[in-house]
């Protein structure tokens, strides 16, 4: 049997959470964006869970299946797509700024600070919770590995 | 003949029962955000049930019927989770240390027949 599976799907977990709040930290970043072709397009990542397969993987699942223990229910997640915001953008009279169309208006990103930090605690709270996972693995393997000791 | 006793088999079946479980959780926990996820339990006493008629049963595992809280269909919830990890890494260290001690006694026997 595979004992790192358990530490495996922690990491998939930490490493997809922290993806997500590298685009979070991008959108915060560019909130205030704007440019000649447009403002800046607010992104958000999207998860996707996957079956463990890597060739590893199925080697130890098709042997673990033999051995009777072992199951196809366990899933990895990784990041499906990072996918653009197209609502609107929030139009801001600036009639000064040279960026600013016939009536005056710019065009800034649709970001509401809000809604990013929400989604920034999210993420370390999930963060946190697959690191939890990965220390109460880590404890419990320990735990087997002292029976070798005397 | 069986070298080790029953009980020391039913413990090394409860604690790779414990570890399956502990894998399931982590599956959980890795796709706390992922849209459409269902949430997978593995029924313990079910498991161990199988796994003492035959040492090859698969253990049961089900996907959770608990309600989606959120808009995208996904029901893990992270303090049930969290609850059941913690519970599944003591029941774990608990049948860890009565396999140690069980171990230490027949350590103990043998010394004492090699200084007979």
């Amino acid at each position: 049997m595979n004992d790192f599976v358990a530490l495996d799907l922690a990491s998939a977990g930490m490493h997809a959470q922290r993806q997500r709040m590298a685009v979070i930290a991008e959108n915060l970043a560019n909130q205030n964006t704007i440019g000649p072709n447009g403002p800046y397009q607010r992104k958000e990542v999207v998860f996707r869970a996957t079956p463990l397969n890597s060739f590893d993987d199925s080697l130890q699942a098709a042997l673990d299946k033999a051995a009777g223990v072992g199951n196809d229910n366990l899933k990895t997640v990784g990041v499906a797509e990072v996918r653009c915001d197209n609502s609107p953008p929030e139009r801001r009279y600036e009639p000064n700024n040279p960026l600013a169309d016939a009536q005056g208006n710019v065009a800034y990103p649709n970001i509401s600070i809000f809604r990013e930090m929400t989604d920034m605690v999210e993420a370390s709270r999930s963060y946190e919770a697959n690191l939890a996972v990965a220390k109460a693995t880590q404890d419990m393997q320990t735990s087997a590995l002292s029976l070798a000791q005397r | 003949m069986n070298l080790f006793p029953q009980n020391l088999t039913t413990l090394e079946r409860v604690m790779d029962l414990r570890m399956e479980n502990q894998r399931v959780i982590a599956s959980n926990l890795a796709n706390i955000d992922t849209p459409g996820y269902t949430a997978q339990r593995l029924d313990f006493e079910a498991s161990m049930q199988n796994a003492l008629e035959s040492a090859d049963a698969p253990p049961v595992i089900e996907p959770s019927a608990e309600p989606s809280r959120s808009a995208d269909g996904n029901n893990v919830d992270m303090e049930v989770e969290l609850g059941q990890m913690s519970r599944n890494r003591i029941l774990y260290s608990v049948s860890s240390q009565l396999m140690a001690s069980k171990l230490r006694q027949y350590s103990t026997m043998l010394d004492a027949e090699h200084q007979a």
